[in-house]
């Protein structure tokens, strides 16, 4: 499975919507379940699914799905 | 109001840091140590007013060594929280770390939380020097608990039953994060 499609279907499963409502530019303000509690859930199964360790800066960075995904695509040097 | 927005202490990408004035005690700080669901996990709850908030400002923000900061938005400059390094130890080089996003909207989206508290761990780890940052939470609090998993706080020890919130004991989580363990992920 591509990894986008893994993204969404990680965010779809968390925040417990249709995988078709889900696009690069979707982010809390655009959906009531996405509180922060989700946010942090999203992050942490990010970092299980694609075996990453992000940074505070990441962490901090991510603010739509987007970013989730240039996340797991950005060449990475601490592994 | 312009000295508090130009007196910027750390920028981060949406939210910046900021010394706490005396003004800042008329605004809306005072008020979200009165909020039963600000202060529901914090193990403190009594009536706040500006006076108090005041006197907390010149005995604890001003007089003492603790470095206490207001979260302000990067889009609005609202003041939305305070986040702290309190206790600093100087000849071991350890402090506590604390936050508290007190405005309710922002507080629901946790980019604002996380990122302020990311800043403080860099002040302290790079400006202050600090060897150790140390934390806690009372047990049931999911906010507190996933942003120190998030941040990579290592649980060390609870002290069992010692909150008694709503009729029913909590203990209190202990954790700690070491400069060489930042220093890895960062």
């Amino acid at each position: 499975m591509q990894t986008k499609s893994r993204i969404f279907l990680l965010v779809a499963k968390i925040l417990n919507i249709d995988v078709n409502l889900i696009n690069e530019d979707l982010s809390p303000i655009d959906i009531e379940s996405w509180d922060s509690l989700k946010h942090m859930s999203i992050l942490m199964a990010l970092e299980e699914e694609f075996n990453l360790t992000l940074s505070d800066e990441e962490m901090v960075s991510v603010g739509c799905v987007g970013d989730l995904l240039r996340l797991v695509d950005s060449p990475r040097d601490r592994f | 109001m312009n000295d508090q927005v130009n007196n910027v202490y750390a920028t981060g990408k949406r939210v910046s840091l900021r010394p706490l004035t005396l003004l800042d005690a008329e605004g809306p700080w005072h008020t979200w140590f009165s909020n039963e669901e600000t202060m529901k996990y914090v193990g403190y709850w009594r009536p706040n007013t500006v006076e108090k908030q005041k006197n907390f400002f010149r005995s604890r923000v001003e007089a003492g060594d603790d470095l206490v900061l207001a979260v302000t938005r990067n889009d609005t400059q609202q003041h939305i929280g305070v986040v702290s390094l309190s206790g600093i130890n100087w000849i071991h080089r350890y402090a506590d770390v604390a936050l508290i996003i007190g405005d309710e909207a922002s507080r629901k989206q946790a980019v604002f939380g996380l990122e302020a508290f990311s800043m403080i761990l860099r002040i302290g780890f790079m400006r202050l020097n600090l060897e150790n940052i140390k934390g806690g939470f009372i047990e049931g609090n999911e906010h507190s608990e996933r942003i120190l998993k998030a941040m990579r706080f290592n649980f060390v020890g609870r002290v069992n039953d010692l909150f008694l919130i709503n009729n029913s004991r909590h203990d209190h989580v202990i954790v700690q994060l070491t400069r060489g363990e930042w220093l890895e992920r960062n």
